[in-house]
């Protein structure tokens, strides 16, 4: 169906009104022709400056003020002043309207690329991805990132910018142990966060003095039936939610605080869930919308070629002994993928149709979104990774027993490797983006209130970070902790 | 339809951040800085942006995470070029995984360069220092006016106004007005309502309504006259129009001088006057840096003295003889004739190499005591020698009438720094060791 038309732009530099141009010329492909979903677009110009900015705040445009934001605006702006890193063309901001930033040494041809991208790609996985619409609110993202704000420079002035640096110092460290796998966050809101602030400080005192109770109600009934029981009962693997709703001397803001971090590393973990699909859909999507322009006469020859020379480089994969690699290029194996679901639609093997049962469909797209939806980088990489993908990136398998002097090649894209490969980055992909599994065991309520925690997975820690995890865990629950890993004996604990 | 907005106005906002970093580490930063001050070239020490080097150690967010060093895995690289399941690869030397993580103990990471402004960087180097004796009371203070702000009023300039409380007063205003004749309105309404009942059921029992009717259309036309005028209520009146005012305050503040005289005569060498210009322009730099009121006034000389601009000041190269008399002369006329002591707060700092016609350093002693009535305080550095001087004695034996008086010697560029630091602690006023 090619129409036609006149070019969008004719020379490279960008305006708004070609901004505009572009931004209609995508949404019709994406919505009419790809049938994606999309939140509404906020597309911001911003400067190189103000990238490094975001970059600082993992993308966020309203962040509360931490030294460690200021550590990592230090690090990528000396690396960008030095030309070891270039920016990324691109971010966007899972809410709603959803927001993505151009930057504004942006070519008009890139300008386009990353519209198509971040806005219409992005923008759609946010809006449609099973496990991004059970885990975030896109509606209260920037509201309550403001309260957060608010509420952390409130507590600054009120207490001192130390003390509620320390308090987020130690909810930093333990952030990634601070998300509810099985259960789905409730929905974020300024203003009711405000009332349910308020409403949660007057149950918490009641509930924290049943807990810490030093005389019992009524001595002789409770005393065999719950105080003996070991408290938590079942053991907690939230351990920023724990402290908050148990520490015993907490004051109320800290808690406050905590509950502020949890919540925005609960926003931020689909992120890290679903990073090669994310970057390998918007990709698909940028490629076929600049494809489909460059049909229908709007993009000129020279802006294909400059496009390709853009795609090319996020979407290259480096040899695992080339001195550029540094893992897998989620954009690259996504974008892989998601080309080859189309492939496998359109144009199968005998091989397709042995390892897919919805190869041939004529619907590619239907399988694209469907794909797109339901799954996350751990479930569609054992879904989707084909033979055909694994051969094309010559996927192979190392193994390492620690006391062999050498590596072992365990599988390679071969008839026998296929499923070993696709199955071992599966687990590799989900290993990567968990934290280590730890729980509060058990917590002394009648003793000296010490705090039992355990590691329940095999891959040992780094032991002098989890001794330093430990003292700032100490600092907010205030007595002793100890923590026993699964690789030696003896718990860590603090104080030594 | 996408809303494009340009952000690229609206600034940076990594300041918090960056000043929060700067306060986490200002300790390491101070050192760093402080060994700038000691070692480093002088014409750097006010110049540009400086990158400072802290540990990251000191930076250091812990968190559980994965020794990949340790323990079984297996992992899925890329481009395999010649390998076949089962062959053995010897392990790289040194143990370790891919090589991409930290070390071990998790301190591995690089140091972390922070980059000062040199305001930045020059408040850290004089964090702490002070000019000593500074008169806040009568005398070495005067007033100086300044805009604050200070309320609204009803007119000013159209820059100043003020467009919250201008809506503010609109809609109080417009409240005001409505008010009343809303209520009169409903009342009317309701009296319409019920006559036009009386009109139904006179008209059902048959009995005339002319009266009725004509109280009907009276009514009608008061209402209509009510509305028109609530119409009229402006949405906006001259009257609600607020500005921010601007008020002179007077602001006491005060003023001081600092006289600095060099020897630039010929047995200065390149070493002497290398530490006399590094003291100065310490000085120079905390004084410009920490006090906005504070006038410098530069003297150099040899066997005459000169009063000379900053520039001419720091790039003297001279010679001749040496007469340190005139030069505390001149000092003592600029003080008398433009900064009398009972309204100036005057310093003076004198740097020589202590070599000084013998016969002059009675009238050195005589004019620096006199200066030393009207003197804040007095410094004398005599640089690089092993041996006090003559002229330095001199200096030594008016301490014990003016504590305000210190001497002090350098020998190497390194010093000049802590002595520097030394003579403006805040601590420690009237060193007299």
């Amino acid at each position: 169906m090619i129409m036609a038309s006149s070019l969008l732009f004719d020379d490279n530099d960008w305006t708004f009104s070609r901004i505009n141009d572009a931004d209609r010329a995508c949404a019709q492909i994406a919505h009419d022709e790809l049938g994606l979903d999309t939140y509404p677009n906020q597309l911001e110009l911003i400067s190189a400056e103000q990238m490094l900015d975001a970059y600082a705040s993992i993308g966020l445009p309203v962040y509360y003020a931490h030294w460690s934001f200021g550590k990592q605006h230090a690090i990528e702006s000396g690396q960008y002043k030095r030309g070891e890193m270039g920016l990324a063309y691109e971010l966007v901001i899972n809410s709603n309207p959803c927001i993505s930033y151009l930057m504004e040494e942006n070519t008009m041809t890139m300008q386009t690329l990353v519209i198509a991208h971040a806005a219409y790609g992005h923008n759609a996985f946010f809006k449609n991805n099973v496990f991004f619409q059970q885990w975030t609110d896109a509606e209260g993202i920037i509201d309550y990132l403001s309260f957060a704000q608010r509420y952390i420079a409130g507590c600054e002035e009120r207490y001192g910018v130390r003390e509620v640096t320390a308090v987020l110092d130690a909810a930093h460290a333990i952030a990634r142990n601070g998300i509810d796998r099985a259960q789905r966050p409730r929905k974020l809101s300024a203003a009711e966060e405000e009332a349910r602030r308020r409403e949660r400080e007057r149950y918490l005192e009641q509930q924290l003095s049943e807990i810490w109770r030093t005389l019992p109600a009524s001595a002789t009934v409770r005393k065999e039936t719950e105080d003996n029981q070991p408290y938590p009962t079942e053991p907690q693997e939230n351990l920023l939610y724990f402290i908050e709703k148990n520490a015993p001397q907490l004051p109320n803001w800290q808690r406050e605080i905590l509950r502020i971090v949890r919540k925005i590393n609960q926003y931020l973990y689909p992120q890290g869930q679903t990073k090669i699909m994310n970057e390998g859909f918007a990709c698909f999507v940028h490629y076929y919308i600049v494809h489909r322009l460059h049909e229908t006469g709007q993009i000129s020859d020279g802006s294909l070629l400059e496009f390709y020379a853009s795609h090319t480089a996020v979407v290259f994969q480096p040899d695992y002994d080339d001195r550029r690699y540094s893992g897998i290029n989620p954009y690259a194996l996504g974008f892989s993928i998601f080309r080859d679901i189309q492939r496998i639609c359109l144009a199968p093997t005998a091989e397709d149709r042995r390892f897919f049962a919805f190869a041939g469909d004529p619907d590619w797209k239907k399988q694209i979104l469907f794909a797109m939806r339901e799954f996350r980088d751990e479930s569609f990489i054992l879904q989707y990774l084909s033979p055909k993908v694994i051969r094309d990136l010559r996927l192979f398998a190392l193994q390492n027993d620690p006391d062999a002097e050498t590596y072992r090649v365990s599988a390679i894209h071969d008839d026998s490797g296929y499923r070993e490969i696709r199955e071992h980055l599966a687990q590799q992909v989900a290993e990567s983006s968990r934290p280590p599994n730890i729980v509060i065991e058990r917590v002394d309520r009648w003793g000296d209130r010490h705090m039992e925690l355990r590691q329940r997975d095999s891959s040992p820690l780094v032991h002098s970070d989890a001794q330093r995890t430990l003292a700032m865990l100490h600092r907010l629950w205030g007595y002793d902790v100890r923590l026993y890993l699964t690789d030696v004996d003896i718990p860590l604990q603090y104080p030594e | 339809m996408s809303n494009i907005i340009d952000r690229r106005m609206s600034g940076s906002r990594s300041n918090a951040n960056r000043e929060r970093l700067q306060r986490r580490v200002r300790e390491r930063l101070k050192e760093t800085v402080e060994k700038i001050g000691r070692t480093g070239a002088i014409e750097s020490l006010s110049q540009g942006d400086k990158a400072v080097v802290v540990p990251a150690n000191d930076l250091y967010e812990p968190s559980f995470r994965r020794d990949s060093s340790q323990g079984p895995w297996e992992r899925v690289l890329p481009g395999n070029k010649t390998y076949q399941r089962g062959d053995e690869i010897p392990k790289p030397e040194g143990g370790g995984g891919s090589g991409r993580e930290g070390a071990p103990d998790g301190e591995g990471e690089d140091a972390l360069g922070i980059v000062l402004s040199s305001d930045e960087f020059l408040d850290l180097l004089f964090d702490g220092l002070e000019l000593p004796n500074l008169r806040r009371g009568a005398g070495g203070e005067i007033s100086s006016e300044v805009w604050q702000r200070s309320g609204f009023v009803r007119d000013g300039s159209p820059s100043r106004m003020h467009v919250a409380r201008t809506m503010r007063a609109a809609r109080a205003r417009r409240l005001a007005l409505r008010a009343g004749k809303r209520r009169a309105i409903e009342e009317l309404q309701e009296e319409y309502e019920s006559v036009q009942a009386e009109i139904a059921a006179r008209q059902a029992a048959g009995r005339d309504t002319r009266i009725e009717e004509e109280h009907l259309a009276e009514l009608e036309e008061q209402i209509a006259v009510l509305q028109r005028k609530l119409r009229a209520v402006p949405f906006i009146d001259e009257a609600d129009l607020r500005f921010a005012h601007l008020d002179r305050h007077s602001q006491p503040r005060s003023q001081a001088v600092m006289l600095c005289i060099m020897d630039v005569s010929g047995s200065m060498g390149e070493t002497e006057k290398d530490l006399a210009k590094r003291f100065f322009l310490l000085l120079y730099l905390f004084l410009k840096q920490q006090y906005q009121n504070v006038e410098i006034i530069f003297i150099k000389h040899h066997s005459v003295a000169q009063e000379c601009s900053e520039k001419e000041f720091f790039a003297a190269r001279e010679g001749g003889g040496t007469l340190v008399s005139p030069a505390l002369g001149l000092a003592a006329d600029i003080v008398r004739t433009r900064f009398p002591a009972a309204e100036w707060n005057v310093y003076l700092a004198q740097a020589s190499d202590g070599d000084n016609y013998f016969a002059d350093n009675a009238v050195v002693e005589e004019i620096a005591g006199e200066l030393l009535e009207v003197l804040r305080a007095f410094y004398y550095l005599e640089v690089n020698r092993d041996d006090e001087s003559h002229l330095y004695q001199v200096f030594e034996g008016l301490m014990e009438a003016f504590p305000q008086l210190v001497c002090t010697r350098a020998q190497q560029r390194e010093d000049i720094y802590p002595l520097f630091r030394k003579l403006f602690s805040k601590a420690q006023v009237h060193d007299h060791g």
